[in-house]
């Protein structure tokens, strides 16, 4: 067994090895040169050195939308995770039709973002219209309306992984707390949530990462408007790399400067919540 | 003739070719030995199919008359075609001058000047430089007239013996003939040829075309225009458009594939200093010679790297019926304050009338080039007109107090609380325009389609009044901010199906149908096949012009970044929501210490 294992490795592994390389680690490394070279198109480029990440760090609106992202960020990780949780809870309970509310709660997560854009911000014009007021004409209103739309987009996402750790619990742990004499709080606390903490890890792991890499939804609902306020970091970039004559290679490093932020913070967070982790 | 004479004659006349069309080879000459037809037809074949001089009387440049009877005088006859607006020609003139001098007298070198009528002094001149003492003709008719319409290119020489009967052409890729119908540059004797491309039947070698369209509004004529051609010639044209507001990014990725665009588009010179780098250099081809303006050319200094291919007029667009309703005429609206006073007026009787003065000037992506680059155009361009300039690095703002007013106008006279101009797209404008919720409607003559719906004989168009200078004398805002450019990274058969194709789009009968008729793209372009407009826009804008007004120009192309625009265009949402002094301050630092600041990058 072992030994065809060792043989036909290959096999498994190839094809998906493959479409790895030629989908992540070419165009990642292809990336990092990039980022030092002067450039209009990819495949035609002049190396330059540090220059772009200089002009990367100058730039104000980088430094702005990495502060809204940050913001919104933290913004939606608290907001979706524990409501998330609470709706994990409440569809875990022997209701009538918990089925169909896990359906209905899911299902936003299968419409595409460029399309909740727009049709969020047909929503929220269309009330805001009513006081004479336009999504784009604040950044208040972009980042609240980023914010429900995140939230409704992924609050039933993050859901089905919390019911799946829920219903993973053994039963007779809170059994046994409650003949404890724990109440209803204190078995949450103590039993559920530390029991819950590999969905936790995910979840939270989930939603910060897809925070900071929010784009289409950024893009279709406020398009960064007003005056780049509600541009957050993966728009800059966009915008950055596509918008202006001769920034290609200052977007590319802002997007290397992006990875790095991303795969640091991700990786603070699966330390931090890891630890929290308790064997049952 | 014997080989010893003719063979000097190839030289030079091969010599003249390189010096005509920046450094493009002469194509080989068909026959080794060229006799007269009747001896050896079939080397002649070629040069026969462009017709003979058997019967024909012209007009020379001091007065004369030039026959058949002058053609049987001498054994052969060298007729050189050129004309004024094909720069090769005229640089291979001092050789067809030093040729025609070196020649024995039963040969005699006539040039003919295809454009030269009306223009006498030009010609004289420019043969004067040339040292050319020889007989040039400037009118015609009978057999000169046919075979001058069968030439594809200029300059385009041909023999002739005694008879009359063509033996041989020479010609390159040069300057467009005035050939006109389905002239196709590709087979026969007088292939276009160049340096970097095996001249060759573009069908045959194997040429595609892959235009990468910018205008969303024409994309089902470009597919169909495409499809026909490569019906007719076999050369497969691919069009692809971009979607509004898209194309730089689009052509960014597309750029950098395998199969790149051969034909793409920039906005001007800002466009273009992204992409010199794979502009092929149109000078001296075919299209070129096609431009009805030089002014039409897009330069890198001696580079022609873009060449306009349509010219726009926008200015408002008003429906007749409800300016009438409303008590007006538009000879009420001769200035600016004609105008704020009458759409005050619309304003304050807004409930009464049921409809606005203006459109909603929605500042979403779809609409916002409206304002935040053809509004801007006005002081942009009165400032330049002030100051005696054609472009800036530092912009003063001279005329933004007017900017201001007319936003004031536009945004507090229109269907909707300014708050909302956000929110607004430009299928909400044309939607208030076309269903009559408003009266003036600020857009071009690409809109025609549009707006065609209230009728044509309720569709009128203004300047837009900006309450400078003389406004009687005001007229619309015309010019292009389309340039074609050739991919020179192109595969050289591409790039040569492309030239092709963009020749015969803008010559052959089907591509002018296509590009000019108000059932198609509607277009007026800048060469010289350029129909009649059927598009009421194009026709008001004409008028315009024919009355007197002065055109204000499309400064905008020197505009220094889209980054400017997109930041004048969020300063224009913010002001509209809550108009300030502080507000309109965001805009004036958008427009000037902005311009400043992206001209210096």
């Amino acid at each position: 067994m072992e030994k065809s294992i060792k043989r036909y490795f290959p096999v498994f592994l190839g094809p998906t090895f493959l479409a790895f390389l030629i989908g992540f680690i070419v165009p990642f490394l292809m990336g990092l040169y990039l980022s030092l070279c002067d450039f209009r198109t990819v495949t035609d480029a002049k190396f330059i050195g540090l220059g772009n990440f200089v002009r990367a760090f100058q730039d104000g609106g980088f430094a702005h939308a990495f502060w809204f992202t940050a913001l919104f960020t933290v913004t939606t990780l608290i907001l979706i995770n524990v409501i998330a949780f609470a709706v994990a809870l409440v569809l875990t309970r022997e209701i009538r039709g918990t089925n169909i509310f896990r359906t209905v709660f899911f299902m936003p997560n299968l419409i595409g973002g460029i399309v909740l854009g727009y049709v969020w911000q047909l929503i929220f014009n269309g009330i805001l219209s009513r006081y004479d007021l336009a999504l784009k004409i604040s950044a208040k209103y972009g980042f609240w309306g980023l914010v429900i739309l995140i939230c409704w987009q992924q609050i039933g996402y993050m859901m089905i992984i919390y019911i799946a750790g829920l219903q993973s619990i053994p039963g007779d742990l809170n059994e046994a707390a409650e003949i404890d004499g724990a109440n209803g709080w204190q078995r949450l606390w103590n039993v559920t949530i530390p029991n819950m903490m590999p969905s936790i890890t995910i979840c939270t792991f989930l939603t910060l990462t897809n925070g900071f890499k929010l784009f289409d939804q950024n893009l279709s609902l406020t398009a960064g408007e007003p005056m780049k306020q509600t541009e957050m970091l993966a728009l800059n970039i966009y915008n950055t790399f596509y918008g202006r004559v001769g920034y290609q290679g200052v977007g590319q490093a802002k997007a290397v400067v992006f990875f790095i932020l991303v795969v640091s913070l991700g990786l603070i967070q699966l330390k931090m919540t890891r630890s929290k982790e308790v064997q049952q | 003739m014997n080989m010893k004479r003719i063979l000097p004659l190839f030289l030079a006349a091969a010599l003249a070719l390189l010096a005509g069309c920046g450094g493009k080879k002469a194509p080989e000459p068909p026959a080794e030995d060229p006799q007269p037809s009747q001896e050896q037809p079939q080397e002649a074949e070629g040069a026969s199919a462009l017709g003979s001089l058997a019967s024909f009387t012209a007009g020379t440049l001091d007065g004369g008359t030039f026959t058949q009877d002058d053609i049987a005088a001498r054994d052969v006859t060298v007729l050189n075609f050129w004309a004024l607006t094909c720069p090769p020609c005229i640089a291979e003139m001092p050789d067809i001058a030093a040729f025609e001098k070196a020649l024995p007298d039963n040969v005699a070198v006539v040039t003919v000047c295809l454009d030269g009528y009306g223009s006498e002094d030009s010609v004289r001149e420019i043969l004067e430089d040339a040292g050319f003492e020889g007989v040039t003709l400037i009118t015609g008719d009978g057999d000169l007239l046919d075979l001058a319409g069968n030439l594809m290119y200029t300059p385009t020489t041909v023999f002739a013996d005694s008879n009359g009967a063509l033996v041989m052409t020479l010609s390159l890729a040069a300057c467009g003939g005035n050939g006109g119908g389905d002239a196709q540059p590709s087979g026969g004797e007088s292939q276009p040829a160049g340096d970097t491309q095996p001249a060759g039947d573009s069908g045959a070698s194997g040429g595609t075309v892959y235009y990468l369209n910018f205008k969303p509004e024409q994309d089902p004529d470009w597919q169909e225009l495409a499809k026909i051609y490569t019906q007719e010639t076999g050369v497969e044209v691919k069009v692809q458009t971009a979607a509004s507001g898209q194309y730089e990014t689009q052509l960014m990725s597309e750029m950098a594939k395998t199969d790149a665009p051969t034909l793409f588009q920039v906005n001007g010179p800002v466009g273009l200093a992204n992409w010199k780098d794979y502009c092929y250099d149109l000078s001296g081809s075919a299209l070129a010679g096609e431009l009805s303006s030089q002014d039409f050319a897009l330069m890198d200094g001696s580079s022609m790297s873009g060449i306009a291919y349509v010219i726009e007029t926008y200015g408002l667009i008003y429906n007749k019926a409800l300016l009438e309703q409303a008590g007006y005429t538009a000879d009420d609206i001769k200035s600016f304050a004609d105008l704020k006073k009458v759409a005050e007026d619309i304003t304050a009787r807004k409930d009464e009338l049921g409809f606005s003065a203006f459109t909603s000037a929605g500042m979403d992506g779809s609409s916002d080039w409206r304002f935040k680059t053809h509004l801007a155009n006005l002081p942009i361009y009165y400032e330049y007109e002030a100051d005696g300039i054609g472009d800036t690095d530092a912009i003063k703002g001279t005329y933004l107090d007017n900017y201001r007013a007319m936003w004031d106008l536009y945004i507090n006279n229109c269907t909707c609380a300014p708050t909302l101009l956000s929110a607004k797209t430009g299928d909400d404008s044309v939607a208030e325009f076309v269903t009559e919720q408003a009266v003036f409607y600020q857009n071009g003559t690409w809109a025609y389609s549009d707006v065609a719906d209230v009728g044509e004989e309720n569709l009128g168009m203004l300047p837009i009044y900006f309450g400078v200078g003389d406004e009687a004398k005001q007229g619309l805002c015309t010019g292009t901010e389309n340039y074609w450019c050739v991919n020179k990274n192109a595969k050289p058969e591409d790039i040569q199906a492309t030239l092709d194709f963009m020749y015969w789009c803008v010559t052959s009968d089907t591509g002018l149908e296509y590009l000019c008729s108000g059932d198609h793209m509607g277009f007026v372009i800048p060469f010289k096949g350029n129909l009649e407009s059927t598009n009421l826009l194009v026709n008001i804008a004409n008028d315009y012009v024919a009355q007197g007004t002065t055109s204000i120009k499309w400064c905008f192309p020197t505009m220094p970044s889209e980054e400017w625009k997109n930041v004048l265009g969020s300063a224009l949402t913010a002001y509209a929501a809550d108009q300030t002094d502080a507000n309109w301050e965001t805009v004036r630092a958008a427009f000037v210490d902005n311009w400043a600041a992206e001209k210096s990058k």
